[in-house]
């Protein structure tokens, strides 16, 4: 790489945009490269952050997008820790992070309210327009929102093809599976884009750009590994707590997705239709389970960050604490709709309840593009592009 | 001239201002905390550039105190309060006991008989002397000391029937003095860094891992090795050292500021391991070498003389070789883009320097936020007390600090 | 000295090795007045008891026989009595042992060579100390202090009215001493005057600030006791320190004043940018040095000199002819500062405006490095260390820049409206005289002296900045070496004490440092002198012109009484009252030398005082073992040692000499300068001497050594007396 020239015409705005999602330490770096050597995940062959730091010092932002180191930064904070300018470099990588996220997606204002606390609300306010206008369409106009045996448990059913609809079922399907397709169609494109970058950036010869199956079924099973048991992230010193929570965090939201799955399978096709005694039913438990991992990794999560505050070991801006609460959201209200549903008293509220978990899941769907959530995508590719390139650095030398 | 000039602080600043304001008349009152003056230079094996042994400018400046009536010096003296204002202050001392007295010819008979032992903070815990010793061979003055805790059974009676001339009096107490001043000179210097608080670098961990005052007194003919440099694990001369630069300076999490002669330091001491092999290597971790003006020929002599890699990027992990009790050193070599881990045989810490008076309260004495203290009219200070510098540049601000004295107590 | 007491120490093994009757029968026979014997000479009773008999006896001087004198110092000293120290504890009982083959110390009863026992050496050798103790005071004349006829000048002169200028004259008004202040400009201030703003002088060290000088101006010019000459410069010195005759050529007249002493304050140039057209400077009118930036920015117009449009970008390329052996070796030490603050200023002038840094090393020294924080922190400065590969001509009157081994792992091409070189200081004195000194040995600074220092006028010793070879005149600022504006100023008030200091000894008619407590000076009995002119070519310190003839002239308070040239002197016409030929040899014509065929061999040593003696003293407090052969005599310096002693020891039946003094060369430690290394030239002409008398110019050799350098000294003895036994005896014993 270092053969080349590059020209310098850079704008000051770059740096200020790194600046303002959280990297507004960035310009202290005096690049002695402290970082570099005490991260415990920075490779000897390509070591980050410290040459990060400086390409965004000098707002080299296209360099930044197409680097994968960005994704391979976990945030251990150990930089952060040593670093002896307090130019918080791990602060700096997550900014980034959110920037590639930006500049990776379309509908940028989308990613304006996620990062910011006034787009909060306005989320809120999307999320609730696509549900009120489904239910309204589903359940033939305006159901009784407090009375939990009018919604969701009420409404019409439908007879579609072979399959037995009820209305909440149906709403659900023609909310959350248009939004998925969304997410996915734009994860996918930003993913590909970034590779393709990837493999630019890095000059990786024709010979060895394989297909897309063969990276897949070569590297990305291997990746997945790692990623389920947190091999990168337990090599954290300074934030060595954060990795536990956060594989619990994982699991529980595979558990979910999981837990989902069936319900979709067995209600919406084969028509074995919820509500399920939380108490009896397996599939429940599945997700009972699920939930309470969530709430579990979400709140050490918290505990943990505000006492890694003290220890100036990382640092919290609202990118994180959005998606950290909003999980919690979704968990709460999640067990909320049962505990309601099955205390008489009370029973009248579930409704609203469940509107808002549905609203909170919502905005955590869309976030899987928009928020710090993606990074699920994001790094996941970065971690199949570093496994994929240590491999054929063997393989070409 | 009126009211005397109180100098704090016997280390080359001191002693600069205080003779440098004697011979133009002024009385001057010179206190140093240790039992010898001399200071941080008299531990010093060499002074950059010109590899010259500071104890040769200390004989002269001895002398000219010893010739000048003007000048009393006090040692194992400290400062606990100042009050009063310009022209006019009130210093109180406290002088702690010394256990022997001015009938000491330094005959050594004491020491002979004494078989309690005590580790040397001069030598930085590198070797022990006996409870009752002398400073170092260059003390001033050329008296005896008694650490009375580090006594064996029987010292006492042994080493008071050694001596002929009843030096030793085990009953001295702490002595409470009150000068009254027209100006103090500050020159307290400075100490080394705790090099314990830089917790990746492994000081005080592994046993090869040592700081830069260290390795001036390994390299010091005085010194515990007589001046052959050897590690401490087993005594071998260290054919690789790695200096770690900025070793607590110019770091928020320590000393924010750049401590001036570290890369200075370390280069001398690449020659010192040169001069002892010529197949010696040393491996310079920066940031940025500074060697300002002149000393840039400095630069270039030990480019030459010693056998020297510099790398820029900061030593930020050190592991040791248990077998061996070598180190391993990683850092990114930033101008490659790669990490390394080199393995050498000695780590010298290139450790900042700190106020000496960093953390001490002393009434009436405005300090900034390291400790540094902040010159006001009748309070001037000078040498490393003041910023961290050099010797040459120290004593610059120690002559200039002496007229102010003499200004203020000039005009009262 | 007429009535001459011995007083003899008993205590520290003296008693207990050496026979103290047979040493107070050597006294009286060399012709003390009285001799006493006591212990523990150094306690209060000790010190009564020799008061007493001084009283008593009537004493003139008096012969300490005990420790070395650099222990005690402060209790061996008796109003208008003359005190010799002879060192029997250091110099003889602490340090003279017969060592066995296994380097065991043996009986001082057991034989040194067939049938004589070591004790004999060793008393001979004490006899001998006691009576040179006695024959120096014998020849010591007690000093009488220098008064020069005419009325001494206090004035202080200040050459430059820069900030180290006007800080000198400041401080020295403020001292309470008339000051003349000479600015060749025709407005006072120097280069901080022609700046916008500069780093803060005192803490926090981290903002910038407009030039302190406008302040020193007007304070040095409403300072009645400070005159001042603009559009002047110093036509003529002559004369010495209190007594200096200036001429200032003021606008072309002359004014001459009456000076004391002379801070040299002229300051630097800024390096010769038109050597550095490989930067592209001279070729491209849009790259500047940062003199011509500071210009600008003090003017407030950031426009290119090409076509007047506004700077939107600036780049600075650093170490720009410094640290570069074709242009200025050295570093500037304030261009880094420099840079950053001018990135500043554009910045200031424009948000939108990018200020690139290209550094080798950033150099913000010390406390500094708070203003390299502030300067980071800017969103549009961008630093990185690199090369400067290429300058050129670039699009629409930008110049391209080129930068290799960047931070970025890559090369980088910048596009900016200008470059700024951080061009470096020249000391003026690196280009003439400045000061036109009407000296024998030329009218400038010593040019052996500036040439280590690429010009400057710096001082060779770390522990004394302010050390000249032209006494009364100090150097401060950038002329001194390469320094910031607060440096400056600390430097200028350190000069001007130097300045004061030396006005204080010649009023007390002493010498300055590093012999501040001598108050003999070197005399000259010019009838016997042959114009050789060795004195005058060979004194450090340029001290002496020549008349017409050819005679020395002295000029005593430029005089560091180093004795340089008394030992230069074929004639032996120097003298001091308390140092002369006759008295070095007398000592040694007190000593005893065994017939021929005694087969014990006697070395003299002459030791100089300063790095060797005390070396000696510290082996001694080591019990280390050099050999009794040798007689010891301390000298200032060994320049101060004529070939007479080495003729006058041959000639008493020494066996051979031993010369033992500072290191010389480019790092000399030698404290008057050449001391060390004139007295090496001069052994070349008495080897030839000794092969006329055909003995092995080996006899005479001089050996250098450090303070600390404990072991070599006694070393390099122990080896002299070895080579020694080699040769015959000295044919010339019993003569």
């Amino acid at each position: 790489m270092a053969n080349e020239t590059i020209k310098v015409d850079l704008d000051l705005s770059a740096i200020k945009e790194i600046q303002s999602l959280g990297g507004d330490t960035l310009k202290k770096c005096y690049q002695c490269a402290t970082c570099s050597t005490v991260c415990p995940l920075s490779p000897d062959e390509a070591p980050f952050p410290r040459k990060q730091m400086i390409l965004a010092q000098w707002g080299f932002k296209d360099r930044l997008l197409n680097d994968p180191a960005i994704w391979l930064c976990h945030q251990c904070g150990d930089c952060s820790k040593y670093c002896p300018r307090e130019a918080n470099p791990g602060e700096v990588m997550a900014a980034l992070r959110l920037s590639v996220i930006k500049e990776s997606t379309p509908f940028k204002f989308l990613h304006t309210f996620y990062n910011n606390a006034w787009g909060f609300p306005i989320l809120i306010l999307i999320a609730l327009f696509f549900i009120l206008i489904a239910t309204i369409a589903t359940f033939g106009g305006v159901p009784n929102f407090f009375d939990a045996d009018s919604f969701p448990y009420g409404g019409p059913s439908y007879e579609i093809w072979f399959l037995h609809l009820p209305a909440r079922v149906l709403m659900i399907d023609v909310i959350f599976l248009p939004l998925a397709a969304f997410v996915v169609i734009i994860l996918f494109s930003a993913i590909s884009r970034m590779w393709n970058a990837y493999l630019e950036t890095y000059k990786i010869p024709q010979a060895y750009r394989y297909s897309m199956w063969t990276i897949l079924k070569t590297y990305l099973i291997s990746a997945i590994g790692e990623i389920l048991n947190h091999a990168r992230f337990e090599k954290c010193e300074a934030n060595k707590w954060r990795a536990l929570p956060h594989k619990v965090l994982l699991w529980a939201f595979i558990l979910l997705a999981l837990t989902t799955a069936i319900v979709f399978i067995m209600a919406d096709i084969l028509g074995f239709h919820t509500p399920w005694n939380p108490l009896l039913h397996p599939v429940k438990w599945l997700g009972n389970i699920g939930g309470l991992m969530l709430l579990y990794g979400v709140i050490s999560i918290i505990l943990g960050r505000s006492q890694a505050e003290r220890e100036k070991s990382v640092r919290t801006g609202y990118p994180d604490s959005f998606l950290v609460y909003l999980i919690l959201l979704v968990g709460l209200t999640g067990f909320g709709i049962e505990i309601f549903r099955n205390i008489p008293a009370i029973r009248s509220l579930t409704s609203l309840i469940y509107i808002a978990h549905l609203v909170f899941v919502f905005i955590l769907f869309l976030g899987v593009a928009y928020s710090k959530f993606a990074h699920l995508a994001f790094r996941t590719t970065a971690v199949v592009f570093d496994l994929y390139f240590k491999d054929i650095n063997q393989k070409m030398s | 001239m009126k009211k005397p000039i109180l100098v704090v602080g016997g280390g080359i600043s001191g002693i600069t201002a205080a003779v440098e304001a004697a011979e133009v008349g002024a009385e001057v009152i010179l206190i140093e905390k240790e039992p010898s003056l001399g200071g941080r230079v008299a531990q010093l094996r060499y002074y950059f550039p010109k590899l010259c042994p500071p104890n040769c400018g200390l004989e002269i400046n001895y002398r000219r105190i010893k010739t000048n009536p003007r000048i009393k010096v006090y040692t194992m003296t400290e400062i606990t309060e100042i009050s009063g204002e310009k022209g006019n202050y009130k210093v109180k001392a406290v002088i702690k006991p010394r256990y022997v007295n001015d009938n000491c010819t330094a005959c050594g008979d004491c020491e002979k008989v004494c078989e309690g032992e005590r580790v040397s903070e001069f030598d930085f815990g590198l070797r022990k002397t006996k409870a009752i010793y002398l400073p170092h061979p260059m003390a001033f003055p050329m008296k005896y000391i008694l650490d009375k805790e580090a006594l064996a059974p029987g010292d006492l009676e042994r080493i008071m029937s050694a001596c002929k001339y009843n030096a030793i009096d085990p009953d001295m107490k702490e002595e409470t003095l009150e000068f009254e001043v027209g100006a103090i000179i500050w020159a307290t210097g400075w100490k080394p860094y705790d090099a314990t608080k830089l917790d990746n670098l492994g000081y005080g961990k592994y046993v090869n891992v040592i700081t830069n005052m260290q390795m001036e007194r390994l390299a010091s003919p005085w010194g515990p090795t007589g001046g052959k440099i050897l590690r401490p694990s087993d005594q071998s001369f260290p054919k690789k050292v790695a200096f770690v630069q900025c070793a607590g300076s110019r770091d928020e999490n320590h000393l924010p500021y750049c401590s001036y002669i570290c890369c200075l330091a370390s280069l001398k001491q690449s020659l010192y391991l040169a001069e002892q092999d010529p197949e010696a290597e040393a491996l310079i971790f920066y940031i940025d070498i500074r060697t300002p003006g002149r000393y840039e020929k400095f630069l270039r002599r030990a480019q030459n003389e010693a056998r020297i890699t510099f790398i820029k990027g900061k030593v930020a992990k050190i592991e040791e070789d248990p077998e061996t009790k070598d180190l391993i050193v990683t850092a990114e070599d930033i101008l490659s883009g790669k990490k390394i881990h080199e393995r050498v045989n000695l780590v010298v810490l290139a450790l900042g320097m700190q106020p000496s008076i960093a953390g001490i309260n002393i009434k009436g004495l405005e300090v900034d936020e390291n400790g540094f203290v902040i010159s006001e009219n009748g309070i001037i200070a000078c040498g490393c007390a003041k910023i961290p510098l050099d010797v040459m540049t120290s004593n610059e601000t120690a002559t200039g600090a002496a007229l102010k004295a003499i200004q203020t107590i000039l005009r009262g | 000295m007429e009535k001459i007491g011995v007083f003899i120490c008993t205590s520290c093994d003296i008693g207990k090795r050496l026979d103290i009757a047979e040493l107070e029968n050597a006294a009286r026979e060399q012709g003390a007045v009285a001799v006493y014997s006591k212990e523990f000479l150094c306690s209060k009773e000790g010190k009564a008891f020799i008061e007493e008999k001084i009283k008593a006896d009537g004493f003139d001087s008096v012969s300490i026989c005990a420790c070395s004198p650099r222990v005690n110092y402060d209790v061996f000293d008796f109003e208008n009595v003359a005190v010799e120290r002879v060192n029997l504890r250091e110099g003889i009982v602490w340090s003279r042992f017969l060592v066995g083959e296994g380097g065991e110390i043996l009986e001082d009863t057991a034989d040194y060579i067939e049938g004589v026992p070591f004790k004999n050496e060793l008393m001979a050798l004490a006899k001998d100390y006691v009576k040179m103790g006695v024959a120096k005071l014998q020849v010591y004349k007690l000093p009488e202090t220098f008064k020069p006829e005419e009325e001494i000048s206090k004035t202080i002169l200040v050459i430059g009215g820069g900030v180290a200028g006007l800080t000198a004259a400041l401080e020295a008004a403020n001292a309470g001493y008339d000051v003349v202040l000479v600015e060749k400009e025709k407005e006072l201030g120097g280069f901080v005057a022609k700046m916008k703003a500069h780093c803060e002088v005192k803490h926090p060290f981290k903002n910038i600030v407009p030039p302190v000088v406008n302040e020193l101006i007007s304070q040095v010019e409403s300072n009645e006791k400070i005159k001042v000459y603009k559009k002047a410069t110093v036509a003529n010195i002559a004369g010495m320190p209190g007594l200096f005759n200036v001429k200032i050529n003021v606008d072309g007249k002359e004014e001459e004043v009456k000076i004391g002493a002379i801070v040299l304050a002229a300051g630097f140039k800024p390096y010769d940018a038109s050597k550095l057209d490989f930067l592209g400077y001279g070729n491209i009118k849009n790259v500047v040095t940062n003199v011509q930036f500071e210009e600008m920015a003090k003017e407030g117009k950031f426009v290119r000199p090409s076509d007047g449009a506004p700077i939107k970008s600036v780049l600075f390329i650093l170490c720009a002819g410094q640290r570069d052996e074709n242009h200025l070796p050295y570093c500037s030490g304030y261009c880094c500062l420099a840079s950053l603050k001018q990135a500043k200023y554009i910045r200031e002038v424009d948000p939108s405006a990018k200020a690139f840094i290209i550094y080798d090393h950033m150099r913000t020294m010390g406390i500094y490095e708070n203003f390299y924080k502030t300067l980071q922190d800017d969103p549009g400065v961008f630093l990185t260390k690199g090369k400067v590969v290429e300058v050129s001509e670039g699009e629409d009157g930008k110049v391209k820049v080129i930068v290799e081994e960047t931070l970025l792992g890559e090369k980088l091409e910048i596009n900016v409206d200008l470059v700024v070189l951080a061009i470096g200081m020249v000391p003026v004195t690196a280009e003439g005289p400045i000061l036109n000194l009407e000296y024998r040995q030329g009218p400038g600074l010593p040019t052996d002296e500036l040439e280590l220092f690429y010009g400057y006028a710096d001082s060779n010793y770390i522990c004394f900045p302010y050390e000249t070879r032209r006494t009364g005149i100090y150097a401060a600022g950038a002329i001194h070496q390469p320094m910031t504006v607060a440096q400056a100023m600390e430097d200028a008030r350190g000069a001007a004490l130097k300045a004061i200091q030396s006005l204080v000894a010649i009023e007390e008619g002493h010498a300055v440092h590093p012999r501040t407590w001598d108050f003999a000076y070197p005399e000259f009995d010019l009838k016997m002198c042959t114009q050789c002119k060795r004195c005058t070519e060979e004194c450090p310190f340029g001290a002496l012109n020549e008349d017409e003839k050819g005679n020395p002239l002295p000029n005593i308070t430029r005089c560091r009484r180093c004795g340089t040239c008394f030992g230069a002197c074929p004639q032996r016409i120097i003298n001091f009252k308390d140092y002369s030929i006759e008295m070095v040899g007398n000592m040694i014509r007190a000593t005893e030398m065994p017939e021929q065929g005694y087969g014990l061999y006697r070395l003299m040593a002459f030791i100089c005082e300063n790095d060797a003696l005390p070396a000696l003293d510290m082996a001694a407090f080591q019990k280390k073992s050099i050999p009794v052969t040798f007689r010891i005599i301390p000298v200032r310096c060994l320049g101060a040692v004529n070939v007479s002693f080495v003729k006058d020891a041959m000639s008493k039946g020494y066996d051979g000499i031993l010369l033992l003094g500072c290191k010389y060369g480019e790092n000399y430690q030698c404290h008057f300068v050449k001391g060390s290394e004139l007295a090496n030239r001069r052994m070349e002409n008495v080897a030839e001497t000794l092969q006329q008398l055909a003995l092995e110019p080996e006899r005479v050799t001089l050996y250098t050594v450090a303070i600390d350098e404990i072991e070599e000294a006694v070393k390099k003895m122990n080896e002299f007396n070895e080579e020694i036994k080699g040769f015959e005896e000295n044919p010339f014993k019993g003569w």
